[in-house]
């Protein structure tokens, strides 16, 4: 019976069509891609219908695949590795192709498709998708030096120019931004490297208010309302850090004040985490230490922000016996990316919660030996992007015998 | 509107093999590609359905009889005893114990559900499939919906390989 159905008649395209809109699974789609050409062609040639049929968490403008971080070896340098979202599974994204690279890339920040490694002084930013990157020139600093605060910040042709000069390439027209605060002086030093301009990083400096100097909450800037803003919490509440994109004018502001019920108390709550929002407003995620609870502030437009508390409910509630008497499980805060929460805890387990739901995943195949906040970046991957990046060419060849097998029946036909 | 003042209006379908099913004309309209048939008048005696054998045709006219909406003269008793909830979990339920067929039937009903453009029967056996999508290899999606590997065998190690989280 299995027999007959191998050599029945193939399917029509709109039946094959229908069954792919069907399966609303990111891995079991690349599959059937794979399968065989003519499958290829359907599902890569329309990039829109690869978008209907992923699964709509991933056909948002960027899901979550999972986290770049660089994972530690027993012997040897580290080296750079994805981590998987739970779902979709998102293996080794050919780090090979990644750069070219050395193992010894570092994650410094991500924006959009594009990540910021640094290999050695040599800062790379590269597209992991299409394995395109750029070199910029190299940079000595303190990489990594508990004395400095480090913040790093991608811009794009978008926050640069105005949206009718963008053309598609994202390594045509960019900037990045390294922000450097050592912990005993008030001085900062800003470098800028711009694509347009040449080959080569201006550093500007200025003074910090003493006031408010602390170390910066996370490495990787959140930008928006036309800033790279970077954020550090201090006695008297939340402030944040803005270089404007188009001027490059540093400034800072006061986010929150200490409040009733603080968000910021190191006892009950780790660092707070910083990011957009699907509406692309300023989000803090402050989780509780014992990971009971976490704190969602949102700034809407009129600059106020609104909170939401989430009940979660850590795995390590349920083991409770399991665990030594009197020892209360800490978790902290990774990273977030549209709409996942990463967080670990200190066993170096590393649980992926949905900030809508609530719901943790524990995620398999974590770097080894853990991952901490400044080790790791969040990265986004355009699910229909990646189909036709890796299967496009593929799809292409097959149109082009259809072609000729259609030109040849042409010509005898003719004859 | 014609079906219902003719009653029970029958048609003729024939199978490949020589096999004649006489079904209610509303059963036939189920689908679409048979309504057309009828309405542009090219069904006045029997109607061939190609490449659809006898044993599948029966399971489709055993399904679109189930599914032919009952507002006929003998649905209306039906309807108004029935609550439409009720009516529509006990088709569902039915449905399920319809699809429990090997793999190969299956391939095959969605074949006829595709040549004959039979909606629900489509729907049905399409996500049925999925399952056997998501949940096997490479080699049993080829061979479940009937089609070749017609990649060559470096450009499959190269897909495999620079794809691994699709493979694992």
């Amino acid at each position: 019976m299995e027999e007959a159905a191998a050599t029945a008649l193939p399917l029509p395209d709109e039946v094959l069509r229908k069954i792919f809109l069907l399966v609303k699974d990111t891995v079991a789609l690349f599959r059937c891609a794979t399968a065989c050409k003519r499958w290829c062609r359907l599902l890569v040639s329309d990039p829109s219908f690869v978008r209907r049929c992923l699964p709509e968490d991933a056909c948002r403008s960027s899901p979550f695949p999972g986290f770049f971080a660089q994972q530690r070896r027993p012997r040897g340098l580290p080296e750079p590795c994805f981590v998987q979202g739970p779902r979709p599974v998102f293996g080794l994204l050919d780090c090979p192709r990644l750069v070219g690279c050395a193992d010894s890339a570092v994650p410094l920040t991500s924006r959009g498709v594009l990540i910021l490694v640094r290999v050695g002084d040599l800062p790379v930013l590269c597209n992991p998708l299409t394995g395109r990157f750029k070199s910029l020139p190299p940079l000595k600093l303190n990489y990594g030096s508990s004395n400095y605060s480090t913040g790093y910040a991608i811009l794009t042709a978008a926050d640069c120019s105005s949206p009718e000069d963008v053309d598609g390439d994202e390594l045509s027209l960019f900037k990045v931004l390294i922000m450097v605060i050592p912990k005993d002086t008030m001085q900062y030093r800003l470098h800028t490297f711009s694509s347009a301009g040449d080959w080569g990083w201006s550093t500007c400096s200025g003074r910090v208010n003493h006031n408010l100097c602390a170390p910066l909450c996370q490495q990787n800037a959140v930008v928006c309302g036309g800033a790279a803003r970077w954020f550090f919490c201090n006695k008297s509440g939340l402030h944040s850090f803005d270089v404007s994109t188009k001027t490059g004018d540093v400034s800072t502001a006061k986010l929150l004040t200490v409040i009733q019920r603080d968000p910021l108390s190191p006892k009950a709550y780790d660092e707070p985490y910083f990011s957009l929002d699907a509406e692309g407003r300023l989000t803090l995620f402050s989780l509780q230490l014992d990971c009971n609870q976490l704190d969602i502030w949102t700034w809407h437009d009129d600059g106020r922000p609104i909170p939401t508390l989430l009940k979660l409910d850590p795995p390590s509630r349920k083991k409770k016996n399991k665990t030594k008497a009197g020892r209360r499980v800490e978790y902290a805060c990774l990273g977030e990316k549209n709409g996942t929460l990463l967080i670990k805890d200190d066993q170096q387990r590393v649980y992926a919660v949905s900030v809508k739901t609530g719901v943790m995943q524990e995620v398999a195949d974590c770097p080894r030996g853990g991952v901490g906040r400044r080790e790791i970046v969040p990265l986004e991957i355009d699910w229909a992007a990646l189909f036709v990046s890796r299967l496009g060419e593929l799809a292409m060849e097959y149109d082009f015998l259809q072609f000729v097998s259609c030109a040849l029946l042409g010509v005898a036909w003719l004859v | 509107m014609a079906t219902r003042e003719a009653g029970k209006k029958m048609i003729m379908l024939k199978s490949p093999d020589g096999m004649e099913f006489e079904v209610e004309e509303a059963v036939a309209m189920e689908s679409q590609t048979i309504r057309k048939m009828i309405e542009d008048d090219c069904a006045d005696t029997a109607i061939l359905i190609p490449n659809i054998n006898s044993k599948i045709l029966s399971r489709v006219i055993e399904y679109c009889n189930k599914h032919v909406p009952t507002t006929g003269a003998t649905g209306a008793a039906a309807s108004d005893t029935v609550a439409p909830a009720a009516l529509a979990e006990d088709l569902k339920i039915w449905d399920a114990e319809f699809i429990k067929v090997n793999r190969a039937t299956r391939f095959d009903l969605i074949q006829a559900a595709s040549y004959l453009n039979i909606k629900g029967l489509l729907d049905l056996t399409s996500q049925t499939t999925i399952d056997t999508i998501s949940d096997n290899s490479l080699e049993e999606i080829r061979s479940f919906l009937s089609t070749k590997n017609d990649y060559l065998p470096e450009e499959e190690q190269t897909i495999r390989r620079e794809n691994q989280w699709a493979f694992q």
